[in-house]
């Protein structure tokens, strides 16, 4: 993307006036949609994303600028711009690159650029007329194909070089199903870190299938009572609940400043002995998965909670000169607008000792969550809340009727406590996550849990 | 390379490739920003960015293909015009595309005129605010944190019909978010203000923030049950953002509202009376054309309860045969077009604050809303969502309270406005849409909570 000469010549700029460190982050991303609606392809649209991040530190304090002028005099002036900003004291530094080449673990077997239009669009159209199909309550239907070719590359002044590809394939299906002017949506979404060869994982019927099924099921649903109850919220998505609840408030942006309920709890029980839980963006062809994080550090498998223990952060290099940490592989950016920070890949709470029918056996009267929504928390406090997408109630440790309209509340802390139950089919979800550094892939993942009790929203 | 030095370039490609039809869509955004963590005397991350690309899009065979870059070469302006053909030829949708002319008049946007703030002056009130907070009160932490923004946007538009516009705004804002400590719970609150730099008042964003966290200081649940419900204004506003898309004539016409051919129907309470106004006088956004280049107009959505129109953009305003209202919007350069409101805001009427609370004698007041993203749906108008704010008895306010969802329908809610506040506020825009609405009292919601 950009020589080593001029890489080198742009961190020394970036120096000039008395940074400690500097860091080059460029990408060239090429992303393709394809957009289904009215039982027809209604867009398609190609977009190039192209330009440098440069960072540069002092201590804990960081200034930062961009460009999408790439070219040696485009980069310089950016540095200048970052440099003057800090203006702290003139220095001459020396910066030797070595390059470092870490290997890609996730291999693609076909590369969506090097598809047609059509090829996409069969596919696309398989799952669309599945849902469409479906059912004569299935009134509308959206479609999106999706593919990224996200090409990064990191230098700094400490003298890393390193580059990834990052090859992303998503096929998201909503339905819609009406009757008597009401409308109940049901969607499936699924992606990888794969080219389309992901389609020999998930057939694009089923996607499609899927979508529609939940849309019928909440149509004929009654509107959850609200309460506090018991529930058991299923494996895949459902995870989100760790993501929100716990995920967010371990990552360094709130920890390193103290403004995260898990801040100096390292070493303590946060949560159930039954509750294991791990960040780990190694694992091949998932969809948040990453070679290395975009400050150029390999990712790894983060164990943050093993028996309900909590062991570990997630961490950038910035937050990690605040906490006296080293960097946990964590950092990422939405691109190069954004400055990155410390996010999660793939998070998930590890297979447990319980029978999910012992769990959902246990429960008198309550909910079990099938199919999650996403959700949000406010880090400071804890206090979550996401929505369940297909619902049901238990009672006498039976599933029963569905039920529409819930949401489920609390604080990360208190929830975490409360996860009294780990089943044994560990799957996991893909999502995109926003948050500071903009919206990135990830994954949530569970087996089947129970919570003893949780506000549960309602009519 | 330069967008107009660029855009020559994809224009030639244009014509080359025998392009008769063809537009250049540019959108160009230069932004600073600071943000001050715990420590009163430096500021921790400050950035400075410009960022923009160019859309092609061309009509082929009667079907229009998209494409985008950020990449401006001469190389890359031949690469995307070819995309957006080939694009083109898989369009299979039976609507009629064209592209238009420039119309023959042009509302004037008026304009605030906002200066970009100096990189200084961001930094000297960003410190100023945040030592403010932690002045405040002895219970704000070292977590507080204060952001501030200011950012430029330029779009542009031209095509093969002559058509030549371009518009620029300029908006800053400022936000404190407090964290504050007593007994081992912490308390987040924010306070975020949008203005011209200079009359941005640090000290009174930063005490309003932090008295807005001291209030939820011993905040508790509630038991279940249905209640009498004021929204505050900032609050009512972000509902009426979330489900502003109901109004989308796209969304009606594809099943995704409720709202098609419902025009002429009592659609909300007398109470309710909802404008969009590009023209705003109070607001930043201002825009005399829309994202096709159609003249953008004020018109009123709903009046006195009655729907009057969706908002359109030309290819859904000739699907249904009417003119198109100039809501055509774009959420980035890249995306394709779709429908978005301006100033879109539920008018003010007579009633305080107080007045609202002496209507509904025991109720709760809602003013904080989370999770809008996932627990609302614009689709069926469901919403579930977590919620704070503070408890009324006998007409006054009582406690704060905490972790609870607030529940029910968007298109009953409507229905159910029995008292509109006499004060608007507006939330930071959204693109070129800023929402707005006083508080409001409804009949009754579903809460969950104890």
């Amino acid at each position: 993307m950009i020589s080593k000469d001029i890489l080198q010549e742009v961190l020394i700029a970036a120096l000039s006036t008395g940074a400690d460190f500097a860091e080059i982050f460029a990408e060239h991303t090429d992303e393709k949609s394809i957009y289904m609606i009215d039982s027809r392809v209604q867009n398609i649209s190609d977009r190039v994303i192209s330009g440098v991040g440069i960072r540069v530190f002092k201590g804990c304090r960081c200034i930062s600028g961009c460009t999408t002028d790439m070219s040696r005099l485009g980069l310089l002036a950016c540095a200048k711009k970052v440099a003057d900003t800090l203006s702290d004291s003139p220095t001459i530094s020396q910066v030797c690159l070595t390059e470092r080449i870490f290997g890609d673990i996730h291999p693609i077997r076909i590369v969506p650029s090097s598809c047609k239009n059509q090829t996409k669009i069969d596919l696309l159209k398989e799952a669309y007329f599945s849902a469409k199909e479906y059912h004569e309550r299935i009134s509308q239907v959206s479609g999106v194909f999706l593919d990224v070719d996200h090409k990064i590359l990191v230098a700094n002044s400490e003298g890393l070089f390193a580059q990834d590809r990052q090859i992303r394939t998503r096929l998201v299906i909503n339905a819609v199903a009406s009757k008597e002017g009401e409308n109940q949506t049901g969607s499936c979404s699924p992606g990888r870190r794969m080219g389309l060869e992901m389609f020999d994982l998930f057939s694009p019927k089923e996607i499609g299938q899927k979508a529609a099924k939940q849309a019928l099921v909440m149509l004929d649903a009654d509107y959850i009572k609200a309460g506090t109850m018991p529930v058991a919220i299923e494996n895949g998505f459902g995870g989100v609940i760790f993501h929100e609840a716990c995920g967010h408030s371990l990552e360094a942006t709130s920890v390193a400043v103290g403004s995260s309920q898990f801040a100096g709890k390292l070493g303590q029980k946060i949560a159930g002995e039954k509750v294991t839980a791990v960040d780990d963006g190694t694992i091949p062809n998932a969809w948040g998965s990453i070679n290395i994080d975009d400050e150029g550090h390999p990712s790894k498998r983060n164990v943050l909670i093993e028996n309900g223990v909590l062991k570990s952060y997630l961490i950038d290099k910035l937050n990690g000169r605040r906490m006296n940490m080293e960097s946990t592989g964590s950092s990422r950016r939405q691109s190069y607008l954004f400055e990155p920070t410390s996010r999660m890949t793939n998070t998930f709470i590890e297979n447990g000792p319980d029978k999910n029918e012992d769990i959902i056996r246990s429960i008198e009267y309550g909910l079990y969550a099938k199919s999650m929504g996403g959700g949000s928390v406010d880090p400071v406090t804890g206090s979550f809340n996401f929505a369940v997408t297909e619902g049901y109630m238990i009672r006498n440790g039976q599933i029963q009727e569905p039920v529409r309209g819930a949401s489920l509340i609390g604080t990360g802390a208190e929830i975490l406590t409360k996860i009294d139950m780990v089943g044994t089919n560990l799957e996991r979800g893909q999502g995109m996550c926003g948050s500071l550094s903009g919206s990135i892939p990830t994954d949530v993942g569970q087996p089947l849990i129970r919570v003893s009790s949780i506000t549960v929203g309602g009519r | 390379m330069q967008f107009q030095e660029f855009k020559d370039y994809v224009v030639t490609a244009a014509e080359d490739a025998g392009l008769t039809e063809y537009e250049v869509y540019y959108k160009n955004t230069v932004q600073v920003n600071v943000m001050a963590v715990s420590d009163q005397n430096e500021v921790n991350q400050f950035s400075s960015s410009e960022n923009g690309g160019v859309c092609f899009r061309c009509i082929v065979n009667k079907t229009m293909g998209y494409a985008s870059t950020e990449c401006f070469t001469l190389e890359e302006a031949k690469k995307l015009v070819k995309k957006a053909m080939e694009n083109a030829e898989s369009i299979e949708t039976e609507d009629e595309i064209e592209l238009h002319k420039a119309e023959e008049h042009y509302e004037t946007a008026h304009k605030k005129y906002i200066e970009f703030p100096q990189s200084s002056k961001l930094i000297e009130k960003t410190l100023q605010a945040q030592r403010k907070a932690l002045d405040a009160d002895k219970r704000v932490t070292g977590g507080t944190m204060t952001y501030s923004a200011a950012y430029t946007t330029t779009e542009a538009i031209c095509n093969s019909k002559g058509l030549d516009l371009s518009n620029t705004i300029t908006v800053s804002e400022l936000e404190v978010s407090p964290v504050i400590a007593e007994k081992e719970q912490m308390y987040s609150s924010y306070e975020v203000k949008i203005s011209d730099w200079d009359s941005l008042d640090a000290k009174e964003i930063a005490n309003r923030a932090v008295k807005k966290g001291i209030e939820k200081i011993g905040a508790e649940s509630i038991e279940s049950g249905t209640y009498p419900v004021v929204f505050s204004a900032d609050q009512m506003a972000t509902m009426l953002g979330t489900f502003s898309s109901i109004f989308s004539a796209e969304n009606a016409q594809k099943g995704l509202s409720l709202l098609i051919k419902r025009e002429g129907e009592q659609i909300a309470s007398k109470l309710v009376t909802i404008i969009d106004d590009p023209f705003y006088e109070d607001s930043f956004i201002t825009c005399s054309f829309d994202a096709e280049g159609a003249a953008t107009k004020t018109k009123t959505i709903i009046e006195e309860g009655e729907f009057k129109t969706l908002l359109y953009n030309w290819q859904t305003a000739k699907k249904a045969g009417v003119k198109t209202t100039g809501n055509a919007s774009k959420a980035s350069y890249s995306s394709p077009i779709s429908i978005m409101p301006y100033n879109f805001f539920l008018s003010a009427k007579d009633m305080t604050l107080e007045e609202l609370f002496a209507k509904m004698e025991n109720g709760v007041y809602i003013t904080e809303l989370n999770g809008l993203h996932a627990g609302a749906n614009a689709v069926t108008g469901d919403f579930s969502l977590s919620a704070e704010g503070f408890l009324i008895k006998d007409k006054t306010l009582t406690k704060a309270v905490k972790n609870i969802t607030v529940s029910g329908n968007f298109y009953t809610l409507l229905k159910e406005i029995i008292g509109v506040g006499n004060k608007i506020e507006f939330l930071p825009p959204r693109g070129y849409s800023v929402f707005g609405s006083p508080a409001v009292l409804i009949r009754e919601l579903a809460i969950a909570g104890k």
